[in-house]
């Protein structure tokens, strides 16, 4: 879904009290994003979902690590 | 601790294995004394704890021991149990500090292990407490090229006499650069498997094109690296060798080219070629001619439970292994061999590695079989290549005369027999160093 669409469509609502924030609209395009690609997982459509990728993506796991209290880890 | 149950679990004749060792309840009670009580055992990395009061959490086996530089920058491996009632005086993975203090009643340790401060020494102990004698119990290490080492065993020989002639060959990765090396990690996980399984794994050639077919694919495909089949691995002029329980897989090969490490892609592969040329000279006066330009060490363990550079394969129980994977780069690198390598190594081992998940379900299984009530009455088979290893002109150790070969597994089972029957180090055979160690690299860097 559009963000920009989907704010004007809810801005253009006859009811006011439907009409969706922008950080709104966003949250709703994020979990449809979300649940295509759980969707596509279940379904084993690897290259479908390769495709969500950017070329530019950094896939992060951070490490676990037991740090004293007060202290973050750094890694 | 009584009497010494007798081992003969590897036929040498047939290379036929024993598989009970892999989960009986007893044996791997036996293990812990016999062999993760006295070898010398892989617990880290100098660069973990580079600084004066730094500490690093890691184990002997299965027991919780603190890695510490004190306030001299002397290392120490101090059992992390509080002597007074065994709690643990450090509950974190790393940190910095002088003291210990166990959350239990107080007691505090120095960080080379002394036992500073009792409450109520005076009062509640009316001053008879012996704490000179009540230090954290301190295991011996030793280093090599800045991989800490650590024993339980008072009897022991030197790290150097343990690692004996294995050292030329280790020497190709770890012992290259002037600056030494850096260790980054661990990612740990633990995996239902017998660590023995992983182990022997380090030197077995023979799954690579089966069970990493699609991985290898993977690379062939997206990272520019040659296609793998059976045949180039028979024909391969790869070698194995094997020294007091340390088995060695390498490559012999002059072509000038970088040594395969993870990272190594079509877009690194001039970067890695960079490296290796401008590195060279350095390498060759440290390694000398032949070790620098044509010995490649590749998959290896270092008795008992190092496996493939500084990754542990620490005992769970007969039957759970919890990995330790850390990276190991040279310290004087550029950032972006750095980030290649690190990037690669996570990429085909560790928890979400391509090569290490097409591993471990079948080490599983192999672990399963030894449970099979049925199943563990026939021996796994182990006779590949018998008969064609033998000492060599060049090299040292006990070479095989293929990459394909089962020899350094056999050895390595013998080595445990010869560990589990021994009652002290005394009966534990120990091959005399007898290489030359070319160049200026030495034990401790």
């Amino acid at each position: 879904m559009n963000t920009k669409r989907a704010h004007e469509a809810a801005a253009r609502s006859a009811e006011p009290t439907t009409a969706l924030t922008l950080q709104q609209a966003l949250w709703l395009e994020l979990m449809q994003f979300y649940i295509r690609e759980a969707w596509l997982l279940d379904e084993r459509k690897f290259k479908e979902w390769l495709d969500l990728f950017t070329d530019d993506v950094l896939y992060f796991m951070p490490r676990r690590k037991t740090c004293r209290a007060g202290k973050r880890s750094a890694s | 601790m009584g009497i010494t149950r007798k081992y003969a679990v590897i036929e040498p004749a047939t290379g036929k294995l024993d598989r009970r060792i892999f989960s009986e309840p007893a044996v791997y009670d036996d293990e812990m004394e016999k062999i993760f009580g006295r070898a010398w055992l892989m617990i880290g990395h100098e660069s973990l704890v580079p600084a004066i009061d730094d500490f690093f959490h890691t184990y002997m086996g299965e027991d919780p021991v603190i890695l510490t530089r004190d306030g001299h920058g002397r290392l120490h491996a101090l059992l992390n149990m509080c002597r007074h009632r065994g709690n643990r005086v450090v509950r974190c993975d790393d940190g910095n500090a002088k003291r210990f203090m166990c959350t239990y009643h107080g007691w505090t340790y120095r960080n080379d292990g002394a036992l500073d401060h009792v409450p109520g020494e005076a009062q509640a102990y009316y001053d008879a407490l012996d704490r000179p004698s009540l230090g954290l119990i301190e295991a011996r290490v030793e280093t090599y090229a800045g991989i800490v080492f650590a024993t339980w065993a008072k009897d022991a020989p030197s790290l150097e006499a343990y690692l004996g002639d294995a050292r030329w060959y280790l020497d190709t990765v770890f012992n290259r650069r002037d600056g030494g090396m850096q260790a980054l990690g661990p990612m740990k996980w633990l995996e239902p498997v017998n660590w023995k399984t992983l182990v022997d794994n380090c030197s077995d050639n023979y799954h690579v094109p089966t069970s990493h077919l699609s991985s290898a694919r993977v690379q062939t495909r997206w990272l520019g690296r040659p296609p793998l089949s059976h045949e180039d691995q028979f024909a391969s002029p790869n070698q194995h060798a094997f020294v007091n329980g340390h088995s060695i897989t390498f490559r012999d090969a002059d072509d000038n080219a970088p040594r395969y490490v993870h990272g190594v892609s079509k877009e690194t592969f001039r970067l890695f070629q960079e490296y290796h040329d401008a590195t060279m000279p350095e390498v060759e006066r440290r390694l000398g001619t032949l070790r620098a330009r044509r010995v490649q060490l590749g998959n290896h363990s270092i008795f008992p439970n190092g496996i493939l550079g500084l990754r542990l394969a620490l005992p769970r129980g007969p039957l759970k292994t919890e990995f330790w994977h850390f990276v190991l780069l040279d310290r004087d690198a550029p950032e972006e061999i750095k980030r290649a390598i690190r990037i690669g190594s996570q990429a085909n081992n560790g928890a979400a590695g391509m090569f290490e998940q097409d591993d471990v379900d079948n080490w599983r299984q192999v672990t399963l079989a030894s449970t099979s009530r049925f199943g563990r009455r026939h021996p796994q088979n182990l006779s590949m290549g018998l008969g064609h290893a033998g000492p060599h002109p060049d090299y040292p150790g006990l070479v095989s005369e293929r990459y394909i070969s089962e020899n350094n597994q056999r050895l390595f089972y013998r080595r445990w027999e010869e560990f589990m029957n021994a009652e002290s180090w005394a009966q534990i055979p120990l091959d005399p160093i007898k290489s030359t160690f070319e160049g200026t690299a030495t034990m401790r860097g």
